[in-house]
């Protein structure tokens, strides 16, 4: 038996401690912000941050600096919010939301950047609803000890404790949610692996040997739900208590929802009975529904709002002129990608000449407005295990595509490309592989379709060509390939099942030796693109706007903006 | 009267039947499964399956006509699949947005419709007609959305004159309690003025939007009507036998002029409850219009019949209103004698 690691708070205390001390010194005394959320935190001319280290308590004191009064953070996200329920939400606003309502075991440690926001790194985390954990690796898999702490309670002051751990496992193992198809990659499936050991310590014994258990562990999804509060509200029909969450909030985390409105609006107060309540660098967060794009942009410029994400590409540019605004990019290892059906394009050659033809620097640059990297492959190019050799094959060469195309013995190819209507760089880029492909003598339909139309059809394999986007929960390069394109997996649009390649990807997906993931994912990306089966477009770089003097917004994992540490200073 | 309401109010109950028949079929005809739609990336078959089981969708669509005709006249429209939320409650909610803005995009047209196509009849030939012909055209053709941009972006982003497009009101104000559903109403009898003023702010830059090209089509109507019944034998009597102008022109001219003239605002009216997608959409409006054009991105069935229903109840309702409003303007009708035109 090894012991892998053991850590604790001890290193987000001091973020925290040095966060609460910018945001003290530099929030201004006169803001006055708006009366929703109803709490305003005034803080006196004493600020106190305790955090909980593995060791004790670490308590900073600031003295005088403090804010008479934290702002209240206004954000209008990309999308609508239809529900809050943590385990079947479907929109990055109520990620945002739920991400601050319920408190996961352990959370992302946090770097600041240039420009005073915040991100998760993606290798060392740090105790949020555990005080420490340990983990252990044994001869089948991993058993994870989780000391949790005894102070913690939710939000209407019910303590939080070990089962209401078990009961977040358990729902998502039983319950109807989405959430328990992330469980396999981390070797959980019964509640027989979820232990109790006492009041306060929780241990979950996994049967294999994941490199996604601790950054699983980070999504809120796991966090603590109020199992005394929800068993209330269970009926026979509804015995997880889905309809309840839907709308409310039954967390431990730093916020709570004081009013939700689909489609429009979320309020978040900070949870006065959060274990670290001081941390909370504002007053509260609205997250309202703002449906176009052009008009999220122009109220963050005119100060109405201080975060805005889903910016299209082409406005960004100017944005990052105006001294109003900032532009916080993050590369990601999301991916965008024209998938080719292999059962409708069964010639590899003639996917091959697509592959080649595809003018992937013209898509960055026309489409993206350079707010890309080339993907270069179903492991993107900054996806851990990406190999460069397999990745620099995707490169536009028209001679070559031609010639895989007399090769294929083809002619007169018709094919048609299924783009949504929701999704405007889509059809841009479609116009542009169109052009592409008509110069080496295939002819390309575009079909803008309904989404849901557009779903139905990839689904089906009903559509030769068509254009996806896909982000990774946790990054991993074998969740993403097993997602899709894994034989039989329901979004793997290209039909694409290749045994010898299924095998590398279970292999990668639960080993944790380095070595051995580097060689089968390079395995992987080779038979993939052998095969021909996506010309991989770009990998987005992920862009959040916000106002000129909002510091401390973090962004992990999912890249969806998150608000514990956000404020506005008024020295910008 | 009360026979002419009567046959009026069954023909409106036959078309309700009707909007319900046919809207039911009509969006079955949608291209797209909801079900597939719903179930997102991470889903399989089984998962599927299961959304189809519970909502239905895999019934025989008899049996899905049945329950949504017994379901609408019970005042069940149904659980709409993006949000799970009752259609009924969640249109509902929304529609007392929406009314609000049609009502006074509708009053904002008819303020400058009504004299504009007056004034316009009256001086007929005139450079004054002229302008106003020149305004109907410039509505006629501009895109709502269109001059919705270039109003938010210059009354609203550079002159920062009306607030941005948000919400009914700025974040972090309270509405006021539900008394008609209308922000500046309810506020106004809550004696809250502040309230109602902000209310006012926050409706403009969408009331203008509509107001503006909504006026088009009634000064169009109201100037052809107008010159209709000043050209008629019994103006020109009174001209003769000296009535005066102001009297021949409102009690013989637009008297006359009023039937076409209140078909014509109500169609604009209707238009407006189906019609302000765009504008609910540009302005973060939350009406059944934004909830509407949700429900379609995602073939949200229950959702799209319970808007078409809602808005074809309302449509309908409407009409018996200008039905009644004939009657009232003009005797022939409410005495059942046949009007000569």
């Amino acid at each position: 038996m090894t012991k892998r690691r053991a850590w604790s708070g001890g290193r987000v205390a001091a973020l925290l401690a040095a966060l609460a001390l910018i945001a003290a010194a530099c929030s201004s005394s006169d803001d006055t912000t708006t009366t929703t959320p109803p709490t305003t935190a005034a803080g006196g001319t004493e600020a106190t941050t305790t955090t909980a280290g593995g060791g004790g308590d670490t308590t900073t004191t600031t003295a005088a600096a403090a804010p008479a009064e934290k702002p209240v953070i206004v954000a209008a996200l990309s999308d609508t919010v239809t529900t809050v329920e943590p385990h079947t939400f479907r929109s990055t606003s109520a990620y945002a939301a739920t991400h601050a309502v319920y408190e996961p075991l352990i959370v992302q440690e946090l770097s600041e950047q240039e420009g005073g926001w915040l991100l998760g790194s993606r290798t060392s985390h740090v105790g949020a609803g555990a005080e420490s954990a340990e983990i252990e690796l044994t001869d089948t898999g991993m058993i994870a000890t989780f000391t949790l702490r005894p102070e913690d309670t939710f939000d209407n002051g019910n303590p939080v404790t070990a089962e209401d751990y078990k009961y977040v496992f358990q729902r998502s193992i039983e319950g109807p949610g989405y959430i328990g198809v992330l469980l396999p990659f981390i070797g959980v499936s019964s509640a027989d692996q979820l232990t109790v050991i006492d009041e306060y310590t929780f241990q979950i014994e996994t049967s294999v040997q994941s490199p996604l258990f601790e950054r699983f562990m980070t999504f809120q999804v796991f966090g603590a739900l109020d199992q005394v509060l929800l068993a209330d509200q269970a009926t026979d029909e509804d015995p997880w208590s889905f309809e309840y969450l839907g709308d409310k909030s039954a967390g431990s985390g730093p916020y709570y929802i004081t009013n939700y409105n689909p489609d429009t609006v979320i309020d978040l107060a900070p949870n006065p009975n959060y274990w670290d309540a001081e941390s909370v660098a504002n007053a509260g967060v609205v997250i309202r529904t703002v449906p176009d794009a052009n008009q999220r942009a122009q109220l963050v410029q005119a100060g109405e709002i201080d975060v805005a994400t889903g910016i299209p590409e082409r406005l960004l540019p100017a944005l990052e002129e105006d001294p109003n605004v900032k532009v916080l990019k993050i590369p990601t290892t999301g991916v965008q990608y024209m998938a080719m059906n292999i059962n409708l394009i069964p010639n590899v050659d003639v996917r091959r000449a697509i592959l080649k033809a595809v003018p992937y620097d013209a898509l960055i640059d026309q489409v993206m407005f350079g707010y890309a990297a080339p993907a270069q492959g179903v492991v993107t190019s900054s996806m851990e295990t990406f190999d460069p050799a397999v990745g620099s094959g995707y490169a536009t060469d028209l001679d070559a595509a031609a010639q895989f195309l007399a090769d294929s013995g083809e002619t007169d190819v018709k094919l048609v490309l299924g783009v949504r209507e929701s999704r405007l760089i889509d059809q841009e880029a479609a116009v542009l592989i169109q052009e592409n492909l008509r110069q080496i003598g295939i002819d390309v339909e575009v079909q803008v379709l309904p989404d849901a139309d557009w779903a139905t059809k990839a689904s089906a394999g009903e559509l030769p060509l068509l254009i996806h986007d896909w982000f990774s929960w946790g990054e991993d390069p074998f969740y993403q390939m097993q997602f899709l394109t894994q034989c039989g997996s329901f979004v793997n649009y290209s039909g694409f099942c290749d045994e010898a390649y299924d095998e590398l990807v279970d292999t990668g997906k639960f080993t944790i030796d380095q070595t051995t993931r580097d060689d089968v994912s390079s395995q992987a990306q080779q038979i993939f693109f052998d095969n021909a089966i996506w010309a991989p477009l770009w990998s987005a770089t992920r862009t959040v706007v916000t106002g000129k003097c909002v510091t401390g917004l973090e962004l992990g994992y999912s890249l969806v903006p998150s608000f514990r540490f956000t404020t506005k200073t008024d020295d910008c | 009267m009360w026979r002419y309401l009567g046959k009026r109010l069954l023909i409106s109950v036959a078309t309700v039947v009707g909007i319900v028949v046919i809207v039911f079929f009509i969006v079955r005809v949608l291209p797209g499964d909801a079900a597939i739609a719903r179930a997102g990336p991470y889903a399989n078959e089984e998962k599927v399956a299961e959304i189809r089981d519970k909502y239905g969708f895999d019934d025989p669509i008899l049996v899905q006509f049945y329950n949504h005709v017994t379901g609408v006249f019970t005042g069940d429209f149904g659980t709409s699949i993006r949000t799970d939320g009752d259609v009924f409650d969640e249109l509902m909610d929304r529609l007392p947005a929406s009314l609000e803005l049609a009502f006074y995009s509708v009053l904002l047209a008819m303020l400058i419709g009504i004299p504009l196509g007056i004034l316009a009849a009256a001086r007929r030939g005139t450079w004054i007609d002229g302008s106003a012909r020149v305004f109907a055209i410039f509505g006629s053709s501009m895109a709502l959305f269109w001059l919705g941009l270039l109003l938010i972006y210059f009354l609203f982003f550079r002159l920062r004159w009306f607030p941005g497009p948000i919400d009914r009101l700025a974040i972090g104000t309270e509405a006021p309690q539900t008394i008609t559903g209308f922000y500046t109403v309810d506020a106004a009898l809550r004696g809250d003025f502040g309230l109602m003023f902000e209310a006012f702010r926050y409706l403009a830059l969408p009331v203008i939007t509509l107001g503006f090209v909504l006026a088009a089509p009634i000064l169009k109507m109201v100037r052809a009507s107008m010159i209709d019944a000043l050209d008629s034998h019994h103006v020109r009597t009174a001209k003769a036998i000296g009535v005066s102008g102001r009297s021949i022109l409102f009690r013989d001219g637009f008297r006359n002029a009023l039937l076409p003239v209140i078909t014509a605002i109500g169609i604009v009216f209707g238009y407006m409850l189906g019609g302000n997608i765009i504008v609910e959409f540009l302005f973060a409006w939350p009406g059944i219009g934004r909830y509407a054009y949700s429900a379609i991105q995602v073939n949200d069935l229950e959702a799209l019949q319970g808007f078409v229903i809602v808005v074809g109840v309302l449509y309908v309702l409407l009409n018996v209103v200008i039905d009644v409003s004939y009657a009232w303007v003009d005797p022939r009708i409410r005495l059942g004698k046949k009007v000569s035109t």
